[in-house]
């Protein structure tokens, strides 16, 4: 041992001798004064903590904004601000959860980067009382970082129930800042955590790690530039081989500079067998041993018998499936035979045939005398009688289903069980159960789903999800539709659908896999406790979520709806019908109509996929011709917005790439399943 | 022919860590105890695989005890990880409570393994689970 101090002790002194002239040019370590004086008149908290520990609900009750809520890590991926009702002049900011910093996934890294980038007025990290040692090795992390701090310490209504009793004011006499216990579902400690954060005052928490790491800081701290955090926290995070950090000072340092502390790193990293991530985590780790021990008692573990009972239940490789295929048949039935086939029917043909489409259509052909804008408006491509019906009489009622029922199983906790029951399936496709969760909230929106990839490890992985996503997953509306038609056929055409589309995904990912460079990361994934789902919480996100819907849905209808009425009026539609005639009437073996249903469907998959409901109520598909249709239209091209939010995540040579792969892919399928059921002799 | 799974496992030359030879070869010598690992609970395919073969993690040889064979209810404490694990997965998994001296209750092993730690249930693949080892709650 005093070998190797020795020796890194000759290491630092060389670095030393050898980096005189180049820390005059970057700005000294007192510029970290300045920067915190600059703190000290800005007006932003941050909420920062681990996932699933209730920040959003924090946001919720600072700000009285609403943000999604959720029982499961990862519901957040990007940062929310709003203003501070008991704070005036300030804003809170919610951050995506963090495990520990260094982060790993995408999400986590933007709240490292928030960290970096923006002077805050202080920091609060909501924590999960009856995991006090995850929470306190977060907690030292933060309060490294020399910004006012305080640690709210929530879920003491489960933490009681448990048997974990914490002493927070030892507590918060070893880390030095307030500790405030909370319950923030019952809006329990919220006033005591806005005095305490009105008094917050910047922490000099500091604990000792081992001496060469400890030297090896104070050197790299001397030249790095002025941050919103301590230069003792950055130094560690970049030494602990953080990305983010160092992106960050590659950007603001001289190169001559940056090397040298590459340099420093690496020396101080000869010295160690381990890694310097290790190593420091290692003694954070130790320390974080001494103050659970010292603060937190445990008494009989009271676990909930019947929670801890269903919870075995649900991940068993047997009964867990069982489960499964009854919440599966649960949405079926809610979503596809309830939302999909009665809402559907007593909105479309009964409000809307029977009153008010003819009260529409009469007025608007008494008050304007031109029939071309009669046409444009009520007529068959009408804004009104296409737009906004389908808007409102068809969809409207399919996602209304489907967000409630999702709205119950993602506060029920159940979602990242499903990781668990089907990593062995994602096996398959090079990804772990983990890809489950941006898969099954696709089927809300695909949209969404492509920001959530953001929890996912590695690159590969998120471009993998976000090529499945794009090609197999039918968001809600679509979903509803397809449920719709099918359920209307029979269950076993459910089935073949089902069935179509989870291999082509299987077959895709499978191949995608082995294309896409880069090796498969191993699942690791924290499941909530089971909870009662409550009510309101469950409705006001119905319809937040309606509300955003319908904001995205009604204007893309409306234009959609123009589109086709210019296309009919200008002769493009029958030429388009004309030449997709091969495709759709040998290929696929559809009437040469549906061409005008995948022209929509451009536009949004689930606009077609209506299009095709309508021809379907018409009679004009034959059961054969309906399944075939709606396995095209589920693998057809994602909607504008998702090509978007590709070319957001991604970039748009991804986006284009990922557009030319689905569509002829769409048609093979959808022709050789044609031909498939024909030689059956599949029918009704 | 019940016995016959056993002759063959027998048949694999072990690996034979310097530190614990002995204990080891103890253990090994008996067949009847073979069938049983340090809670004297019957070891499945899937840990005998692992403790005749090499990590299927790191593909390194290793005789010492894994979370992959703390049976179903069993309770172990961490005592290291294996050394082929790289460095950020094992950050990874420190950060989430499996760090040395820390104890788990392992839930269940199939389709993946679920541990419980304080009071927080994750779920890990079994190659994952292999990567921890463990010491009985008698050290």
């Amino acid at each position: 041992v005093s070998r190797l101090s020795e020796k890194v002790e000759g290491v630092i002194l060389q670095n030393q001798t050898s980096t005189q002239t180049s820390t005059k040019e970057t700005p000294s370590v007192d510029n970290h004064d300045a920067i915190a004086e600059g703190a000290a008149v800005c007006n932003t908290i941050a909420l920062v903590g681990h996932p699933n520990v209730g920040k959003s609900v924090f946001f919720q009750r600072l700000t009285g904004q609403f943000v999604t809520v959720s029982n499961y890590p990862g519901t957040t991926v990007e940062i929310t601000r709003a203003k501070a009702r008991a704070l005036p002049g300030s804003e809170v900011i919610d951050t995506p959860g963090v495990i520990a910093f260094p982060p790993i996934t995408e999400d986590e890294r933007v709240t490292a980067r928030l960290l970096l980038d923006q002077p805050l007025q202080a920091v609060v990290q909501v924590g999960d009382a009856k995991n006090l040692r995850r929470t306190l090795l977060l907690a030292i992390q933060l309060a490294e970082m020399g910004l006012p701090y305080v640690l709210a310490l929530n879920m003491m209504d489960e933490s009681k129930a448990r048997g974990v009793v914490i002493n927070h004011n030892l507590l918060a006499e070893h880390l030095n800042c307030p500790v405030i216990p909370t319950t923030a579902t019952k809006g329990q400690g919220i006033e005591a955590l806005v005095s305490a954060l009105k008094e917050a005052k910047e922490t000099n928490f500091r604990f000792k790690y081992p001496t060469e790491i400890e030297v090896a800081v104070a050197e790299v701290g001397k030249r790095l530039p002025a941050a919103p955090l301590s230069a003792r926290a950055l130094a560690l995070l970049w030494l602990s081989g953080d990305q983010v950090s160092h992106e960050w000072l590659e950007g603001r340092m001289a190169p001559e500079a940056f090397a040298e502390i590459k340099a420093l790193r690496e020396s101080v990293q000869m010295t160690f067998v381990d890694s310097l991530t290790t190593v420091i985590q290692r003694a954070r780790l130790d320390y974080v041993d001494e103050i659970a021990s010292a603060t937190m008692f445990h008494s009989e573990n009271h676990a909930n018998g019947f929670s801890t009972w269903l919870s075995r239940l649900t991940t068993h490789s047997v009964w867990g499936l069982g489960i499964l295929a009854i919440v599966l048949y649960g949405l079926y039935w809610f979503v596809g035979v309830f939302g999909a086939g009665l809402l559907v029917d007593l909105l479309e043909e009964g409000l809307f045939g029977v009153f008010i489409n003819p009260w529409v259509i009469g007025w608007v052909t008494r008050l304007l005398p031109v029939p071309f804008l009669v046409e444009f408006l009520v007529g068959e491509y009408g804004l009104w009688t296409m737009g906004i019906t389908y808007a409102l009489a068809l969809i409207l009622p399919i996602v209304s289903t489907f967000f409630l029922a999702f709205g119950v199983m993602e506060d029920s906790g159940y979602l990242p069980r499903l990781a668990a029951l089907s990593n062995r399936m994602f096996r398959i496709m090079g990804l772990n159960g983990k890809a489950v969760l941006p898969m099954v909230l696709g089927l809300g929106c695909v949209t969404m789903a492509t920001l959530t990839t953001r929890i996912l490890e590695s690159k590969r992985e998120r471009l993998l999800v976000i090529l499945l996503l794009a090609l197999a997953v039918p968001c809600s509306a679509q979903l509803g539709v397809v449920m719709g038609m099918l359920a209307g056929i029979s269950f076993q055409a459910a089935m073949i659908w089902s069935v179509v589309v989870l291999l082509t995904l299987l077959a895709v990912g499978w191949l995608a896999s082995r294309i896409l460079p880069g090796e498969r990361t191993m699942l690791l994934v924290d499941l909530p406790p089971l909870r009662w789902p409550l009510a309101s919480n469950v409705i006001v996100k119905t319809l937040a979520r309606l509300e955003w819907y319908l904001k995205e849905v009604v204007p893309l209808f409306l234009i959609g709806a123009a589109l086709m009425f210019i296309l009919d009026k200008t002769g493009l539609l029958a030429w388009l019908i004309r030449v997709g005639e091969p495709l759709m009437v040998s290929w696929l073996g559809l009437p040469a109509q549906t061409s005008a249903a995948f022209v929509m469907g451009f536009l949004r998959r689930d606009f077609g996929a209506t299009g095709l409901f309508l021809m379907g109520a018409q009679g004009l598909l034959t059961p054969v011709q309906v399944v075939v249709a709606m396995v095209t239209i589920t693998l057809f091209v994602p909607c504008i917005a998702t090509v978007l939010m590709i070319a957001r995540e991604r970039s748009w040579r991804t986006a284009v790439a990922m557009v030319l792969v689905v569509i002829p892919l769409a048609f093979l399928v959808g022709g050789l399943l044609s031909r498939a059921l024909l030689l059956v002799g599949w029918s009704l | 022919l019940a016995r016959k799974p056993i002759r063959i496992a027998a048949r694999f030359k072990r690996y034979k860590h310097p530190v614990k030879d002995d204990l080891i070869d103890n253990r090994t010598n008996d067949e009847d105890t073979m069938r049983k690992n340090k809670f004297g609970k019957h070891i499945g395919k899937r840990a005998r695989r692992r403790k005749h073969g090499t990590c299927p993690a790191c593909y390194e040889k290793t005789a010492e005890l894994t979370l992959a064979d703390v049976p179903a209810g069993g309770r172990a404490r961490v005592a290291g990880f294996c050394r082929g694990i790289p460095a950020d997965r094992l950050a990874h998994l420190q950060a989430y409570g499996l760090a040395p001296g820390y104890w788990v209750r392992v839930l269940q092993h199939r389709p993946v393994t679920i541990i419980q730690v304080e009071h927080t249930e994750l779920a890990l693949e079994t190659e994952l689970a292999c990567e921890v080892l463990v010491m009985d709650e008698n050290g």
